[in-house]
This record gives C-alpha cells, structure tokens and sequence, in this order.
C-alpha cells in the first residue's frame, strides 16, 4: 500500500462519470474516468479529514496509473503509507462573502467593494443599445451634467483610487465639456475618457483633452485593417474596435465583440471558449476562488447613465439614483446580485466538469439566453 | 519599505471607528496582585484614582460626531460604534457613564450605539437594572472557582470571590436572557488556576467558556520579575498535562492555543485565507503591507484615558499616545498621527527585512519597545521555524481531522 497526497494547488473535480484535476502552480490539468475504485479514491481525497491524502492500494492498475500520473505532472505525490506530506486542500475562506450571504455586512465590506465608476455623458451616439452588453456609446436623449457627478462624487467621499471611465456618445456636442474636464483633473490618473472616432477628429478637443494628461481610448466600428492604422498613427491612444464577425485584427488593437441578433456562429466560433481553451486558461489559485463566489467581469463596478440612475447591470433595474448614497447602492447590489456575485452555478454548469475553470458569466449570455459558453462542450 | 499612512486613512479610520473606550475612572475596588495597573508592571501613568471629567468624553464624541456626521448617511449602512467603559472599576463612576450615554443618545446619531464595559462584577447587583436597560455587553474579570481567586483580593486584602460570585447568581436569575447573550468572562490563567478548573467552573455554574489569557509578559517591572515568573502559567503547557486535554481544546476552540495557532498557519500557508473580495482581485505579492502587524491608529479602536490621552489601544503603554483631550478641545490631528505612527514603523523595518514571517507578522510596535528606548523584535523567524511550524499544524490536523473545515468555514479574523 502507497499514500497519495494532492498539493494544495491542485483542484479535484468530479461529475458524474469523469474527474479533472487541475494544477494552479504549472496550469496542467488531467482528465480522467472515473470506475468505482477510482471513485472511490476520489471522494476520500475530497473528505477535507482526510487532508488531501489517502491510502491506496498499488495493486488496483487504474489507481496505481492513476497515482503515477499524478506525480509525473506535479500534481501530487507518492510515499509510503506512513509518510505524510503536508498539504491543505483548497478551500476558501472568506468572511466577507459569509457576512454578505447572510445580509450582515459591515460599512468596510461595503466601501472595500467599489473598485470603478462608468459616467455615460449622454447624446446621440451610435444608435444601437450595445451599451446593454458592453461599456459603448450609444444614444441617449439627455445628458448628465458635470454638477451632478460632482455630487455624487463628492458627497460620497468616493476614494482616489477608485477608476472612473466616462464615456461620450458624441462628445462634439456635449454642452460642458470643460467643466467636465476640470473636475476631474485632480483625479486623471484615475480617469480614461472614451470618445468616438467620428468625434475625436474635432481637433480642439483633442488638444484640451491631452493638455489635461487624461488617458483617452478612441472607439471605432471600422474593422478595415488599413483603416486601423490609419486611425492609430492619428490619434496614439488606445484603440477599441467593435465587431460583430470574424475580422483581421491588429496587435495594437483591443476587440470588443457585440452580439446582434443573429451572429450566434461568431461568438460561438471567436468569442466563447473552447474545452481546451478552458483547460488551457492558466489560472492561479486565487483566480479560482475568486470564480467560486463573485464575477470577475463586473465586481465593484458601477454604471451611471443619462437618465441619473445607477446599475450594476443595465439589463436590470437601477440600485438606485446618483442621489443614493453609494454605500446604499452597494448593499443594494449585495442584497439583489443583479451582477457582483453572478457566478457559474446554473443547473447545467453543476453537472459541468469544467465548471471550476470556466470564467464568470457576462451580459452577453443574458441577452444572448444562452447558459452554456463552452464552444464545444459535451 | 511597508505602507506609509496618511492623514486621510486615519481619517477614515475615525469614520469607521468601530469601539471608543473611556477610561472613566483609575480608581478601583479591588487590588489584584497581577493587575495590568499594579506594582507587578510600568509603562502606564501613576495611578491617583483620577476620574474622567465629563468635558473631556462630550469633547471627544463631539469631535467623533462632525466626522459622523459628515459621513453617516444612512442608519442602515453607517458603521455599528460601541462606548465601552473601563477602568479601574467603571461602576465605581457609574455617573459619568449615565451621563455620556445620555449626552450621546440626545445626539440623535444616524449610526448606531451600542455600549460595553469590563467589570470586576463587585457592584453589579446594585447598577444591573441600568445595565439591561442600555443593553450593555458585559465582560466580566474572573478567574474561576474561589481558589483560583485567590489573587483577586479588595484594597484591605480579603478575598472578592463571594461578593462577586453571588452578584453573577443574582443577575442571571432576574435577568436570565441579559445573562445568557450579553455577559461574557474573562479569566487570568496563574499559577493558584488551571485550564481545568477554569473551564469546568464556568460551565457547570454559567454554561459557558471564559476567555483565558495568560498574565501579560510586557512592562514588567524589573523588581517583581520573580514575582511574575513564579505567577505566570502558559495556557500550552497547562493544556498538554491537562487530563482531558483533548475535550477542553474543543470547549476552548479559538480560545486554545493549539488551535488558534493552527488556524494562524493556515491562514498564512495555505493560500485559502482571504479578509475581502478585493484580495482575489489582487496577486498577494502585490498588495502593500503595513510594517509588523501593529493595527493602524484607530483602526479597531480608540482609548481615552482619565488624564485625557488618546491611545489606539487599552493594552498598551500610555507613552504611545495620539493625542490629548482636555476641558477645552480635542488635541488630535490626523496627518500628526500619521507621521508619528511612520516614525514608529520605519524604525524596525530593517529588521524587519531578515525575517521570513514579515508579510504575515502578528508583533504589535507597541509591545516591541525595549527598556532602552529602542524597538527590537524578538520573534523573528526562519525558513526552517515556518516548516517546523506548517509540521506541527500538520500533525496537530491529522490528530484532529474534523478541524481543518471547521476552521476555515467557521472561524472569522481580522
């Protein structure tokens, strides 16, 4: 008889017939099936008294495989039986997310929770309602006056190191535009300023807004490659390009994807990851955990549109209004998780061998009524 | 280099101050032979049974208050504070904290107050109804059965155990409710006590688990030393001759050494421990930390003395104060409390930097200060004492398997 220990980076899985075994320190990952004796050995090593070590008997192959390979790709360790290894199964502990689940937070899980601020300053942008899905400048009939986010920020001491993205659906013709930039200047290491490229051409602007040292990403439909390098050597700021199919892309260029519709094949294809992609995802110990119980994507973020009212998730009803105090939203959003804590924990996602490593889920799914975005998944 | 704080998040802090601690009187009933403030230790001012004057505890709500005030801006989500009380004897000057509780709630606060205090319980019978009718949280001093007691004896030497042992049976049976959520003990383990008897006494007469301190090691005054030494039990050792070692480690749980240290190694080895959701955003290499494990001023709490001296702690010396109070104003200023408490810090980071456990270290500054003036630590710690110290948590689990989930799904931390 041997003794296998697991490390305690290496996170156990098992689904009805299979187990997957993945290893934060190298990202190795081992899929295997699961017969009785393996079975077996597996639900031992996931008893947490057990320490992730159990006994097994050599002389079973499946396990005496089983073992050997675990060892060969460092994922744990053979000794003799009366030897131990120490090591601690992975398991969180976070009393934050107890305190939360239970309604019974304090005022610093509230504060410690807000990590960025997204201003749409309003007017008739691009005329689609992709800001639902992804931060976009759409249009909106009104506009959102910097007094009002001077308020909001100031009455709620909103900290320095909290970021803060404003977004111009046309900023040609938003009315104060100054006044908007003079806010914020104390702050600018903090701000990124989106503008259309339609907009950003209007050369006075652009000058005010680089005299003021903020940080500007240039947003652009235009997918042609030359076009894009074009749109680079001008304006040297980072550069966002929306698409909605398959498209040439550029280093240099970061792009967001947006569903219409009907391009289901594009997501499924360039955007949705596969199995191996999963599998391949390189994530550390903490990346896991932090799947396990908040959404990655949208954690701590708010979003404030013309209307003055406040989302975590515009898909959903507002947390309030920029008149709410901002500890009240966030303990609104604790109490209703339109988004912070939206994990992968659908039926289909339980039955799901990968469901460990598979990122959290976006606005995308919810639009697009899709609960399963592995590409290939059996 | 560790973080250096500014005025700003000392500032927060006293927005978030959770407790306030007036020390409303020095004076005391009784005269414990190891007390913190008796002739056994030093680092505290001379005891002159001084009371609180009541300017002093209206300037600093009131200087707490504006801060509240311009924070605070819903009941719900404004941060719980609680008054606490303390002493000497605090129900020796039961007016001044009938006072300061009532000059606060006239305050009409969005935030909510709670009360507490730690008494010797010798009075407790003629101020209880007061007590639950503020819905104060009580700690009571007491270390066990009459023989263990033993040290605890009023100014003319008589032993206190009677009084205060029939003053507990008399709450708990008019206020049986108030006894069982609100009442607490806390009990010095000596060498006239043992974790046994401490730990059956109180649940055979109370129902509950006291928590058990040893006498504390800091500031103790050179010519007692002997004293001391020949007082002082450590809470391991008591527990490993303990007959029921075993049963009594699962009563005490967090309160047992053993285990609390298992639970400290966990947290720092295991890579499992989070405080917030924020540290999953962030790789732990990354993440700046406070030099030594010393709490930020004001951070936890904040302690006024009778003579007006405003500390981050009651545990600490006096000499390590922030700020004064007196009859006019608060002397506190919030970018002064920073640099000082820099200064504090960057005297020990060089040592600091040979020590393998600085990201986790629990040293308190204020405990560190040798009698020469200088900081220095004494319990730096290798490679070789962190594997020692992952062995024998590792073999403490092994023994007692059910522990390890009970730990980190139960157990919250600081």
């Amino acid at each position: 008889m041997k003794r296998l220990t697991l490390y305690q980076d290496s996170f156990l899985w098992i689904k009805a017939k299979y187990g997957l075994i993945y290893n934060t320190r190298n990202s190795r990952s081992y899929e295997f099936p699961l017969n009785h004796s393996l079975h077996d050995v597996c639900q031992k090593l996931l008893d947490y008294k057990n320490l992730y070590s159990v006994i097994i008997d050599e002389s079973d192959l499946t396990i005496s495989r089983f073992a050997t390979v675990i060892e060969g790709m460092g994922m744990g360790v053979v000794s003799e039986e009366g030897d131990y290894t120490v090591s601690f199964p992975p398991l969180l502990c976070l009393p934050q997310d107890r305190r939360v689940k239970k309604g019974e937070y304090r005022y610093e899980d509230l504060m410690s929770s807000l990590f960025s601020i997204c201003f749409y300053m309003g007017g008739m942008g691009w005329t689609e309602d992709y800001y639902l899905q992804t931060l976009y400048p759409s249009s909106f009939e009104s506009f959102i006056e910097p007094k009002d986010i001077k308020l909001f920020i100031e009455n709620n001491a909103i900290p320095d190191n909290v970021e803060i993205k404003i977004v111009f659906s046309n900023i040609a013709s938003y009315p104060n535009i100054e006044e908007v930039l003079r806010l914020f200047k104390e702050r600018r290491n903090m701000i990124t300023i989106y503008v259309r490229f339609d907009d950003f051409g209007y050369s006075l602007l652009k000058e005010k807004i680089q005299s003021y040292g903020f940080k500007v990403v240039i947003l652009c439909k235009d997918t042609n490659r030359e076009r894009l390098c074009e749109l680079q050597r001008a304006s040297k700021n980072a550069l966002i390009s929306y698409i909605t199919s398959q498209s040439e892309m550029l280093d240099e260029v970061k792009y967001v994807p947006l569903f219409n519709g009907s391009n289901f094949d594009f997501f499924y294809k360039e955007v949705f990851l596969t199995k191996d992609e999963v599998i391949k995802s390189s994530l550390s110990k903490r990346m896991i955990f932090a799947h396990q119980v908040l959404n990655t994507h949208y954690f701590g973020k708010l979003i404030v549109l013309p209307n003055k009212n406040v989302y975590s998730n515009p898909n959903k009803e507002a947390l309030g209004t920029i008149e709410t105090p901002v500890l009240k939203l966030i303990a609104t959003e604790f109490s209703k998780n339109y988004s912070w804590r939206s994990i992968r924990n659908s039926e289909k996602c339980q039955e799901c061998l990968y469901q460990g490593l598979c990122p959290s889920p976006t606005f995308y799914e919810e639009i697009m009524h899709v609960d399963c975005v592995m590409a290939n998944n059996e | 280099m560790g973080v250096r704080l500014s005025g700003k998040d000392i500032y927060k802090n006293l927005v978030a101050l959770r407790q306030v601690i007036f020390e409303v009187t020095e004076a005391c009933n009784l005269s414990c032979e190891y007390c913190g403030y008796s002739t056994m230790y030093d680092g505290y001012d001379k005891r002159e049974d001084k009371r609180m004057p009541f300017a002093y505890a209206k300037n600093i709500i009131d200087y707490l208050s504006s801060i509240w005030r311009d924070s605070d801006s819903e009941a719900e989500i404004a941060p719980v504070t609680t008054l606490g009380f303390y002493g000497g004897e605090p129900l020796l000057n039961i007016d001044l904290i009938r006072q300061i509780v009532s000059y606060i709630e006239s305050l009409g606060l969005k935030r909510t107050i709670r009360y507490a205090m730690t008494t010797n319980a010798t009075l407790l019978n003629h101020y209880i109804d007061y007590l639950v009718e503020k819905d104060f949280t009580l700690l009571v001093s007491l270390d066990g059965d009459k023989d263990s007691n033993a040290y605890r004896i009023t100014k003319d030497g008589c032993p206190s155990f009677d009084r205060v042992f029939e003053n507990l049976q008399y709450c708990k049976n008019r206020y049986p409710a108030f006894f069982e959520n609100n009442i607490s003990f806390n009990s010095v383990l000596q060498d006239k006590s043992s974790i046994d008897q401490i730990v059956y006494f109180f649940k055979e007469n109370f129902g509950k688990i006291p928590r058990i301190g040893e006498l504390n090691p800091f500031h103790v005054d050179s010519n007692h030393l002997l004293k001391y030494k020949g007082m002082f039990r450590s809470k391991m050792d008591c527990l490993s001759h303990s007959s029921h070692r075993d049963a009594i480690a699962e009563e005490l749980f967090m309160e047992d050494s053993c285990i609390s240290h298992v639970f400290n190694t966990l947290r720092y080895n295991s890579g499992n421990f989070f405080l917030y959701y924020r540290e999953l955003f962030i790789d732990s290499s990354l993440i700046q930390r406070t030099t030594t494990g010393t709490c930020t001023p004001f951070m936890l709490r904040m302690f006024v003395t009778a003579r007006g001296k405003i500390l981050p702690c009651e545990k600490i010396s006096h000499d390590f104060f922030y700020g004064k109070v007196d009859k006019e104003r608060v002397n506190l200023n919030v970018d002064d409390v920073a640099i000082q408490y820099n200064q504090y810090v960057q005297t020990i980071e060089k040592q600091c930097t040979t020590c393998e456990g600085r990201n986790n270290c629990p040293q308190c500054i204020y405990e560190l200060r040798n009698k020469n003036g200088n900081f220095c630590c004494t319990e730096m710690i290798s490679r070789k004492d962190i594997e020692q110290n992952l062995y024998s948590c590792y073999t403490y689990l092994q023994k007692h398997p059910h522990l390890y989930q009970q730990l980190v799904e139960n157990v919250s931390f600081m």
